[in-house]
């Protein structure tokens, strides 16, 4: 029974995002329909060139500076298809209502500003506070996080502080404001296991206690079962698969996503091969006619490789881009 | 009876630190008093998280980086002192794959060139032809064809650079290959493909694998012993079957537990360990550990501990487990 | 084991060279530049034929004339073709331009390297040393030389050459520092290559764009110190037709006879430009610009 009664606060419908580059166009997102719902996390996985960072960016705008474009399709955030509206209506969107978090934070807070004060930098934009109140959430957000000592973290340089201490602060940075949708992209991997497994736990509870709706972005399936309660697979920008997170791992439908799942090595299963994934993510330039995943595909029949497969939805909203499916299902070919 | 083919007693490798003009030095302990040995033909995992020493370790055993102290007995041979010159005829026996595919091959040299280089630096083939031939036969060998020699770096994926390091290093004939994180900058679905390869050549070949890496699943998959590194120190060392059934150091526990696994169903009790990794400048004393240790003992603070045997393939460094 | 399927990739193949000439053939001005120097290169060549007149022809009927159809650029105070002086002008520009930038590259190459491989008490020798020279503006340095040497025009040429080894012994050494801890340097180490081998088949070809860069802008610093060189008397001696002299004897009569210095001053400037333009366009081009 799919979960119709929780609202829907972002729609990503039809998106493609293309750059134009001087070798040509790159089709980073080709079509892709997202939907988060309140209140849950949503996980992207994919490898590289699957088109999840672009995704996050898009979403974000913050491709103004390079030479992506979203050239088609809506985004609809709070009722409004926020890819129309103007860079000064953009901008106010982000940080306040739908924030950020990467997976550097050495590099995405600034070395020569004090913690507090990029903090506060936030709240003084998007709310009418005082700087002694912007400075007293910071504090109160920053002791929510579990940073010990904060009063006197707040006049401290991001380089004083540990990985993990840092992306504390990017959470605590993207949360101060209340946003509705919190995207972090790849937020732990640069980070050791057991400050991974600390940063995740903080996240569960954020959850719980702000109730910010999350999209996740990453390639480690293991940190998506753990945190994501709907799960979106990319591959070669386009979604192949999509549903709550049992299904995707218990039910999987696509090739793709059961070889993933089959190329991890999980502790404790002591086996001699891995099942692998053949061949490469195919260059941009040369994208199989059909299928993009075809050529890779054990599974693959003749339709696989003449025409690109449509989703095909399951009763529980499990979805599968994959000729397979509809062959399963009965559904002609 | 089980040949060793590498020794470690007693290896330490130091930084010295100046701090400030008149201040006395202090060093980087990166690798502080490591004790091992690896059997010919097994895959020997290093573990651990940053600061660990393993990547140091790696490259200390390598010889590409100076000991401070220590003796390191490679095939009967105390290489611990080797000048380059004397090293030259022990690569041939020993060589390193590394972790960055992009940045291990030199992006101006074809993939001839750099495969042909250890084959001419040791006179393993010196004619064009002998070099072409083999260049194909390690080509192929990784999975990659004979038309690749003519290209460049760039134009290969992360994944096939890598094959092309392997391939490198195959072209001695090596006993030992010490692998500095091989897989971590590769995409899951290329991971499975180059430790299935890495796997089919320790068997055609004969190899024997120093397997250093952060991701533990990876680790435990690939390797016959394990050894969890913190600080410099190995703190355990136990065949994979021990290690995931019967974790003894509460770091190996913390490590198991924190390693997220791929099944929504499995609810874990985790253990957190509070604070982060001290500073290797200026490590804890006593037990390395202690200061993050949720069952950290009064000695613990003030004693490291010593080597403690639990079974043949397992030992570990805990006050624990010490004899009362 | 699986052998990987690479069906349309046999046709993209890309060596680096291919992919400098792609983004070379971008920059508009540096090609119009480089044509400009290969035309100057032919005319270095050919002048001396091709001249309508004696480089030494003196004419005392026709002295400090304006251009007119005898005289493309007019004539000298003497009666000579400032036309024909001025294209065989450009043979002597040439070559000491090359000669020199050519011993200072290849000295302060192998002095950046090795200052840049090796460091310790080698290293701050070099180092030093260069920064002395470095402490005195280029002319003054070169003026300096061929006080102590004596005026002429090798003499130009070997005063030109060091003060333009420490520029490259500075960019070599930084360069090899930057390579020396790269991981492909490490893992040439790791086979057991020797350090010549090292420098040689690693640090130099990736140091070597830089180098080019550097090689080209020199040329037109070169030539423009040879030139006031010239014009100050210390380097090319009467008669020879190099442009800097021919500035410094048309000095005199520039306010009633602006040709004469005119056209000698152009060649100059234009020369200068087109390798400073030239070496614009090829940092460019060579510049490890990441792709989209």
């Amino acid at each position: 029974m799919s979960e119709n009664k929780a609202k829907n606060v972002l729609e990503i419908k039809n998106m493609h995002t293309y750059f134009f580059t001087d070798n040509g166009i790159v089709k980073s997102v080709d079509g892709v329909d997202i939907t988060l719902k309140e209140g849950s996390t949503l996980g992207i996985v994919g490898e590289s060139g699957s088109g999840k960072s672009v995704t996050a960016l898009s979403i974000m705008n913050l491709l103004m500076d390079t030479k992506g474009k979203v050239v088609q399709g809506e985004i609809i955030f709070d009722g409004k298809d926020i890819v129309k509206i103007n860079n000064e209506e953009k901008r106010k969107l982000r940080g306040s209502q739908i924030a950020m978090i990467f997976q550097e934070p050495m590099t995405s807070l600034n070395p020569v500003l004090k913690i507090g004060d990029q903090i506060t930098e936030s709240i003084l934009l998007h709310t009418k506070a005082s700087k002694a109140e912007a400075k007293a959430k910071a504090i109160d957000m920053l002791n929510k996080i579990g940073i010990p000592r904060a009063e006197r973290i707040i006049n401290e340089y991001p380089f004083q502080l540990s990985g993990g201490m840092r992306q504390r602060i990017m959470i605590a940075m993207a949360l101060v404001c209340n946003p509705k949708i919190l995207i972090a992209d790849e937020p732990t991997t640069a980070l050791d296991v057991t400050i991974q497994a600390q940063i995740l736990e903080l996240m569960k509870e954020l959850k719980d206690m702000i109730g910010t709706s999350i999209i996740f972005i990453t390639h480690d399936l293991g940190v998506v079962a753990e945190i994501c309660d709907e799960v979106v697979v990319m591959y070669c920008g386009r979604v192949v698969e999509s549903g709550d997170v049992y299904s995707i791992f218990e039910n999987t439908k696509h090739p793709y996503t059961k070889g993933l799942l089959a190329s991890i090595p999980k502790l404790g299963e002591h086996i001699e091969r891995l099942e692998s994934i053949p061949g490469n993510v195919p260059n941009p330039k040369h994208m199989p006619i059909g299928c993009k995943f075809a050529p890779r595909c054990k599974e693959a029949i003749s339709i696989c490789t003449e025409k690109e497969p449509d989703f095909f939805e399951y009763p529980d909203g499990h979805r599968s881009r994959c000729w397979l499916c509809k062959k399963e299902y009965g559904g002609e070919l | 009876m089980k040949k060793t083919i590498l020794e470690l007693k007693g290896l330490k490798v130091y930084y010295p630190v100046q701090k400030g003009i008149l201040g006395k030095k202090e060093y980087v302990k990166a690798v502080d008093n490591v004790e091992l040995d690896i059997i010919e033909g097994e895959v020997f995992g290093i573990v651990g998280e940053s600061g660990c020493g393993k990547s140091t370790l790696g490259k200390a055993i390598s010889k590409l980086i100076n000991v401070t102290d220590g003796k390191m007995i490679f095939d009967g041979n105390d290489i611990s002192h080797y000048t380059r010159y004397q090293m030259r005829e022990i690569r041939k026996s020993m060589q390193m794959i590394f972790q960055d595919p992009y940045a291990s091959l030199n992006p101006r040299m074809s993939i001839r060139e750099i495969i042909a280089e250890p084959l001419r630096v040791h006179g393993i083939a010196k004619t064009k032809e002998d070099i072409d031939k083999k260049v194909i036969s390690l080509l192929q060998k990784v999975g990659l064809d004979a038309y690749h020699a003519a290209r460049y770096p760039h134009e290969f994926s992360g994944g096939q650079r890598q094959r092309i390091g392997i391939a490198r290093a195959l072209a001695v004939n090596p006993k030992l290959i010490i692998a500095d994180e091989p897989v971590s900058a590769l995409d899951v679905s290329i991971q499975s493909q180059v430790l299935n390869l890495m796997n089919d050549l320790k068997k055609e070949l004969n190899l024997t694998y120093i397997f250093v890496a952060h991701d533990l699943s990876v680790v435990e998959h690939i390797s016959d012993r394990v050894g969890v590194m913190y600080l410099g120190n190995f703190v355990e060392v136990a065949d994979k079957n021990s290690l995931y059934e019967n974790p003894l150091h509460p770091y190996t526990k913390a490590l198991l537990s924190a390693v997220p696994i791929p099944n929504p169903r499995v609810k874990k009790e985790r253990i957190i360990l509070e604070g982060s990794i001290p500073s290797a400048l200026n490590p804890p004393t006593g037990c390395k550990f202690h200061t993050r240790c949720p069952k950290c003992m009064e000695i613990c603070k003030n004693v490291a501990p010593e080597k403690k045997v639990i079974s043949e393939s397992h030992y570990v460094y805990c006050h624990l487990y010490d004899e009362k | 084991m699986k052998k990987q399927k690479v069906k349309d990739e046999q046709n993209d193949m890309r060596t680096p060279f291919a992919e400098f000439v792609r983004k070379f053939s971008k920059q508009k001005t540096a090609i119009v530049a480089l044509g400009f120097i290969f035309f100057l290169a032919i005319l270095a060549i050919v002048s001396y034929k091709i001249a309508p007149y004696n480089i030494d022809a003196f004419d005392y009927s026709a002295i400090t004339q304006l251009p007119s159809s005898k005289h493309l650029f007019g004539t000298d105070e003497f009666g000579r073709d400032i036309f024909s002086r001025v294209i065989c002008g450009t043979r002597i520009s040439l070559l000491v331009g090359l000669f020199s930038v050519s011993i200072g590259a290849f000295c302060g190459t192998i002095l950046g390297l090795l200052s840049g491989y090796y460091g310790g008490i080698l290293d701050s020798t070099i180092m030093r040393i260069c920064d002395t020279l470095f402490a005195f503006p280029g002319i003054i340095l070169a003026i300096g030389i061929v006080a102590i040497l004596g005026p002429g025009i090798s003499n130009v040429v070997i005063a030109v050459a060091v003060f333009s080894t420490p520029t490259f012994a500075r960019l070599v050494r930084s360069s090899t520092l930057g390579l020396k801890e790269s991981v492909f340097v490490q893992a040439a180490r790791n086979i057991g290559t020797s350090d010549i081998g090292i420098l040689v088949r690693h640090i130099l070809p990736s140091a070597l764009p830089n180098i080019i860069v550097q090689y080209t802008m020199t040329i037109g610093t070169s030539i423009l110190t040879a030139s006031s060189l010239s014009f100050l008397g210390m380097g090319a001696q009467a008669p020879t037709p190099e442009w800097g002299l021919m500035l410094s004897n048309g000095r005199n009569y520039m306010m009633s006879f602006w040709h004469i210095t005119f056209f000698p001053g152009v060649a100059i400037f234009l020369t200068v430009l087109s390798f400073n333009l030239l070496g614009d366009g090829l940092r460019d081009a060579l510049d490890p610009k990441l792709n989209d």
